[in-house]
């Protein structure tokens, strides 16, 4: 049953007018009366409807019911609007198609090349600074502070930088202009006292080094080998047995731990230092537009909760809490889990226009909101952004089961680093795959996910 | 319906856009339970249209339109949410979640109430008419408007918010009198 003063609480959510004294008891009503719910929505749906009347005998005449012209400031209760809303929505549709018709821009390096020229005056201690950021990320610097508190243009001393979910990734630039790129959950540690010297524990490291000196080249250490770098582009892959290397221009010398077997490593090949494995560099495989996840196989490249096979269920993966900051810098908590999709081992996978993602899972809640996305990069290995997309006919079965087929094309920037989208790609086609994800905002959705697969809708 | 020509790929889009303004308001309404300003309503009606029109050729029923545009709009919000402040949005993601699922049950009568509105908009005396199409057409700031009526803002707002709950009754009524 509801009070006048519940009805009143609505009203003045519904006008804007709440006082912060008033935020705590209204999540309250609105979370345990389903009346208030509907109390609600029919508020709701008669402030619409005024407005919606209002705006439309405006435009009708454009005067108000006592003849002056209806040229309106905004008050609480109402939006300036100049057309009627259904011809404000075509817009926005007409919009859509002039972009979709004539153009399919990537974005290009030059505004890194004019941030890094805009560089302020250096202080000695700071190695290189912050160009591009999503997701959390950790930085453990000088005196072993942590923080997650970073942002473009933040200067970094040396340290370590982590990524704390699978669409994290962080691209520092050094004082000389050459970039490193950490994606996903990846640990890189990195100095600069005179020679950049990296170590990357596990993940995904992308770098394009300006031409270093010959007696202090930058020095990569991964636990199983050491690479030298003059200056290149290359992309390198770390795990607990194994370097993979792809290196994309120029020459990377890499020494193998096991033996202190080195090799040189020209441009479009690529070597994996593993104990008795050849190291021989091979030619980078021309890239694929097919995948599949291997989740009933391992749990190798998973970000989640692996849950292995037993009579009856398939092996799956389980999302889990990850962190998120909004553009206001404010934390938020999502359930995600994710896979790494082209690694250093085969053939990068590209997303085609007629690209498709199959996914098969399970849903503990039928309704859950469930979001789809992917993690993408350049060929020569930039960051390209996390691009999302979500099923409007998600539709689980009687056991939660569900399998749902998404375009590529429909997959859109992450609202989270809209801001740096001049700095990422326009569009995730023709990029490389780097790791597929999905979240949910509530652990009650119990999302998990048994298979992923990537084709193209042709050849299907 | 099927919602291809001829079994074509390309979807019909003049039906698209003929579904989108006949449901543009329902979905609207929709959309003002679960976003705290009109401005937040406007800023993602439009992504709800952009995206409905490049997912059209995945909805199988026109019938079902408005109910899957809705769920897009769920999604959007939470999109809308990402990129927003959290402060200003009061209620938190699981009380929105709850009055969305509970709104997507309940689309039909919204839009019944919404018809319902007009005739009711009429039946209130025309000085009070006046004023609610005054206010909701954004003409004068509250402050403004209350002045020039020898009201305080507050005493407006208590004003409104009476006959805005006159005119649900009102709405509901008319619901209740059509019969099922």
């Amino acid at each position: 049953m509801m009070t006048q003063a519940d009805i009143e609480l609505l009203e003045r959510y519904i006008d804007g007018t709440l006082a912060e004294s008033d935020v705590e008891p209204l999540q309250t009503l609105l979370r345990d009366n389903a009346e208030a719910r509907a109390m609600l929505r029919s508020l709701a749906t008669v402030d619409f409807g005024l407005q919606d009347i209002a705006a439309n005998a405006a435009t009708a005449d454009g005067v108000d019911g006592e003849g002056r012209p209806s040229l309106p400031e905004p008050n609480a209760l109402a939006t300036k609007r100049s057309l009627p809303l259904y011809a404000r929505t075509l817009l926005a549709i007409a919009t859509v198609v002039i972009v979709a018709l004539t153009t399919s821009l990537y974005v290009q390096r030059a505004s890194y090349e004019r941030k890094f020229l805009a560089v302020s005056a250096k202080s000695d201690r700071r190695i290189g600074k912050i160009t591009g950021l999503g997701g959390v990320v950790m930085w453990t610097g000088d005196g072993g502070r942590v923080t997650s508190d970073l942002s473009v243009g933040t200067e970094l001393t040396g340290g370590t930088i982590e990524g704390a979910s699978p669409t994290s990734w962080v691209e520092l630039e050094f004082l000389d202009g050459s970039t490193v790129t950490v994606c996903g959950d990846s640990r890189l540690t990195f100095s600069d006292f005179g020679q950049k010297v990296l170590h990357l524990k596990e993940g995904n490291v992308a770098s394009k080094v300006s031409p270093q000196s010959a007696a202090n080249p930058m020095l990569v250490h991964t636990r199983t080998a050491m690479l030298e770098v003059l200056g290149t582009e290359f992309n390198v892959e770390s795990e607990v047995d194994a370097t993979s290397l792809n290196v994309t221009e120029g020459k990377v010398r890499l020494k193998r731990l096991s033996d202190g077997r080195t090799v040189d490593v020209p441009a479009n090949q690529r070597v994996v230092a593993a104990s008795r494995s050849e190291l021989t560099p091979q030619q980078i495989p021309e890239s694929v537009s097919r995948w599949k996840s291997q989740l009933q196989v391992s749990p190798d490249r998973v970000l989640g909760k692996w849950i292995p096979k037993t009579n009856g269920d398939d092996a799956r993966l389980k999302t889990i809490p990850y962190l998120h900051t909004t553009p206001q810098g404010q934390l938020m908590t999502v359930f995600a889990a994710g896979l790494q999709v082209s690694d250093g081992d085969d053939a990068f996978v590209i997303l085609r226009p007629d690209s498709r993602i199959r996914v098969r899972g399970r849903l503990e809640q039928a309704h859950s909101v469930v979001f789809f996305g992917v993690t993408v990069r350049h060929s020569i290995g930039r960051h390209g952004g996390n691009f999302m997309t979500f099923n409007p006919a998600l539709a689980p079965d009687g056991e939660g089961r569900f399998e749902v087929v998404l375009k590529a094309r429909d997959l859109r920037l992450d609202p989270l680093v809209a801001r740096l989208k001049e700095d990422l790609a326009a569009t995730p086609i023709e990029m490389i795959v780097e790791a597929f994800w999905c979240s949910t905002p509530t652990d009650a959705a119990g999302l998990e996910i048994v298979e992923v697969e990537i084709f193209q809708s042709g050849n299907k | 319906m099927n919602l291809t020509e001829n079994h074509t790929e390309e979807p019909d889009r003049e039906l698209f856009v003929r579904l989108l303004m006949r449901h543009d308001r329902a979905i609207r309404a929709f959309l003002r339970s679960l976003l705290p300003t009109a401005t937040d309503v406007d800023e993602v009606m439009q992504e709800v249209s952009v995206v409905a029109w490049r997912k059209f050729d995945e909805l199988d029923d026109a019938d079902n339109f408005r109910r899957w545009a809705c769920i897009i709009a769920r999604y959007e919000v939470l999109m809308h949410r990402r990129k927003k402040a959290r402060d200003r949005f009061v209620l938190g993601e699981e009380i929105e979640q709850l009055i969305a699922e509970e709104g997507l049950e309940e689309l039909s009568v919204r839009e019944q109430q919404l018809a319902a509105l007009e005739g009711c908009l009429d039946k209130l005396p025309a000085e009070r008419r006046q004023l609610v199409m005054r206010i909701y057409a954004a003409e004068d700031p509250m402050k403004t408007i209350a002045g020039q009526i020898g009201k305080t803002p507050a005493a407006l707002y208590k004003l409104v918010n009476r006959l805005r709950r006159e005119l649900l009754q009102c709405v509901e009524r008319t619901l209740a009198e059509a019969g099922p």
